[in-house]
């Protein structure tokens, strides 16, 4: 390597260094997940016999087409209907005094780390006919309360275990937003719906946007809550790829529907993204 | 779904609310050696109150007499055992396994065993189909009514009652898996042990449709219990090692014995397991009477060996068992094994496109 001067041998020598602090975290993951990824796909094509049978089977299994489908729709529900929660409740936690800020933080964060079996059967037990919510519901003579098995239920479990992921990303957006901006809008005469609509919505829309899609993907493959709270008639992709490879040892198919969900989301999330930076671009310039 | 898939859920289920309780056990089964001899071995099976019920009747007393030390795991997973023989690195050496994998697996994920090492005489004959697996004890699904709801009216008595929703109202729970559900839905058409198999499928879901809702699903053998001692359902089709604990917990469910499948396990030897030696003196010392009639004491699941003591009908385990006197008593199926080996994927297959549509 020619060195142009010493300052930018300097420069390079310490880029280097810090793209050395890099390695172990590029090792590990290389190993441990671009490894079986591409060993994973790999028998995608290969098993029993090389060629594309399992793409053609995903592609033409009515069942494999509903269950995609399902996943897709489950998951962009549970994305709306997280953001929508987080959003005030981020809001509160930038509003809230520090010890307050504090306590709404642990509320998000002790469920998290909560054992998942343990909050999903929690919750069995309280969507379950003669459970606590059905007596409720019927004391105020609203009818019974019977959503076990049902996507509501599904969702309402997934949306609470992924609360965390939404509510981070929107705080810390919303916590670099400049509040005075608010009030020159109000001193202006807006009324503060508003100003809130006009000024603090877009500028907090990098957080929504963030924290949808990390909603969105961490979705796509959730295994227990729709295993335990869901029916088998919402069953969902890993639980489909779970009982192909599990039970039926069809590594090949199993292998491929996860590559379709990888390809799928990829694509998903490539025009969402595109949408998204186009959408942004443009509320900066009117803001 | 290789065997007890929702089994095997259950269990996954069951470890998560009970870990630690889970891993105590599991350091008890390892704990037990004291004799002087050497030798180590790795127990696997599906967790759960079978797995209890093992370690403290056949675990536990075989690495107190032979000195082998034991480690246990659980649960059993054909697609860990697969992944284990492709990867050349086999580390469980005695897994409790469905017959039907075992036997289409045989060679290729389990092991031959020389029979000629193992004392199977007091195994039935009719049991003994493949190379690669001991009967090890008998299992299978029964039918079971809410008997408060359902006071006052004639005990249901055959797989009829299950698509009777005029006399017995209610919902009614199915597993998650063809291997608990098809075998009594089809009996209820053919009304004849001989005219089940081959299973028909088209037949089987039209009929299930006709109750579709009044239909619900359990995943998880945990889910069942649950669904038991919250008295959420009128009916259930489910294993009565759980069904048992349900009861016993005050549950108000009886058995109906002339819906039933039986069914048994085997013990089967993954492909290059490194204990295969030490596997086979405890698959001989398992199925032996003492140890099969200490494990009937402890789960409502039956002893394989016709020497074996079992309960007392009085209790209710003895009541809950699927002792040979019972499928003698009444009009019980026992389960083709071969046509599961030979249909699994089809089995499967057409019972996911049924149930996720």
């Amino acid at each position: 390597m020619t060195r142009v001067t010493e300052t930018a041998g300097g420069i390079a020598r310490r880029e280097k260094f810090r793209g050395a602090g890099a390695i172990p975290g590029v090792v590990v993951l290389m190993a441990v997940f671009v490894a079986p990824l591409l060993f994973m796909l790999w028998r995608s094509f290969s098993e029993p016999t090389l060629g594309l049978q399992h793409y053609a089977a995903v592609f033409t299994d009515r069942t494999s087409l509903v269950i995609i489908l399902r996943t897709l729709e489950v998951s962009v529900i549970v994305a709306v209907v997280t953001v929508l929660l987080a959003y005030p409740y981020a809001y509160l936690m930038t509003i809230a005094t520090p010890s307050w800020r504090t306590v709404l933080t642990l509320i998000v964060l002790i469920p998290f780390w909560t054992s998942l079996m343990a909050r999903t059967f929690a919750w069995y037990v309280l969507f379950q006919s003669n459970g606590p919510l059905d007596h409720l519901f019927e004391s105020l003579h609203l009818g019974g309360l019977n959503i076990l098995g049902s996507a509501v239920a599904v969702t309402i479990g997934m949306a609470q275990v992924i609360m965390p992921f939404a509510v981070f990303p929107l705080y810390s957006t919303m916590q670099g937003i400049d509040r005075t901006l608010l009030q020159a809008a109000q001193g202006l005469g807006a009324r503060r719906h508003v100003a809130f609509a006009r000024i603090y919505l877009p500028l907090s829309r990098p957080g929504i946007i963030s924290s949808w899609f990390l909603v969105f993907v961490l979705s796509l493959g959730f295994y227990v809550t729709p295993q335990i709270l869901g029916s088998s008639h919402n069953a969902l992709l890993s639980q489909y790829i779970a009982i192909k490879i599990g039970d039926q040892l069809d590594f090949g198919f199993g292998s491929a529907l996860a590559v379709v969900l990888v390809i799928v989301t990829g694509v998903i999330l490539g025009a969402l993204g595109g949408a998204a930076k186009v959408g942004s671009g443009a509320t900066i310039e009117r803001v | 779904m290789i065997g007890r898939t929702t089994r095997r859920r259950g269990v996954l289920a069951a470890v998560g609310l009970t870990a630690v309780l889970g891993m105590t056990m599991a350091a008890c089964g390892s704990g037990g050696g004291g004799g002087s001899g050497s030798g180590e071995l790795t127990f696997v099976a599906f967790g759960g109150s079978t797995q209890d019920a093992m370690t403290k009747a056949m675990v536990d007393p075989f690495a107190q007499e032979s000195g082998v030390k034991v480690t246990s795991d659980q649960p059993t997973d054909y697609a860990k055992i697969k992944a284990m023989v492709e990867a050349g690195n086999t580390t469980w050496d005695v897994v409790d396994a469905d017959v039907p994998i075992v036997m289409q697996e045989c060679g290729t994920l389990f092991e031959k065993i020389d029979m000629s090492k193992i004392d199977t005489s007091d195994i039935p004959d009719n049991l003994k189909v493949t190379d690669c697996g001991v009967p090890n004890y008998r299992t299978g699904v029964v039918l079971y009514y809410n008997t408060e709801a359902y006071a006052g009216k004639p005990a249901p008595d055959s797989w009829d009652a299950f698509f009777d929703t005029k006399t017995y109202p209610g919902k009614r729970a199915i597993g998650a898996d063809p291997l608990y559900v098809v075998e009594g839905v089809m009996k209820s058409i053919v009304h004849d042990n001989d005219k089940v198999y081959p299973i028909d499928f088209d037949k089987v879901f039209a009929k299930l449709d006709t109750i579709k809702s009044d239909l619900v699903t359990w995943n998880t053998g945990a889910e069942a219990v649950q669904m038991m001692s919250s008295k959420q359902v009128n009916m259930i089709i489910t294993w009565p090692g759980r069904a048992s604990v349900a009861v016993d917990d005050g549950a108000p469910y009886a058995p109906v014995w002339n819906a039933s499948v039986f069914a048994y396990d085997v013990w089967a030897i993954p492909k290059g397991a490194p204990h295969a030696d030490e596997a086979i003196k405890f698959i001989n010392y398992a199925i032996g009477a003492g140890p099969q009639s200490e494990f009937a004491k402890q789960v409502a699941y039956a002893p394989i060996n016709t020497k074996a003591t079992v309960p007392a009908e009085s209790t209710t385990i003895g009541k809950f068992s699927m002792t040979f006197d019972k499928q003698d008593k009444y009009d019980v199926l026992q389960r083709n094994q071969k046509w599961w080996a030979d249909n699994w994927d089809m089995a499967h297959n057409k019972f996911s496109a049924w149930s996720v549509g």
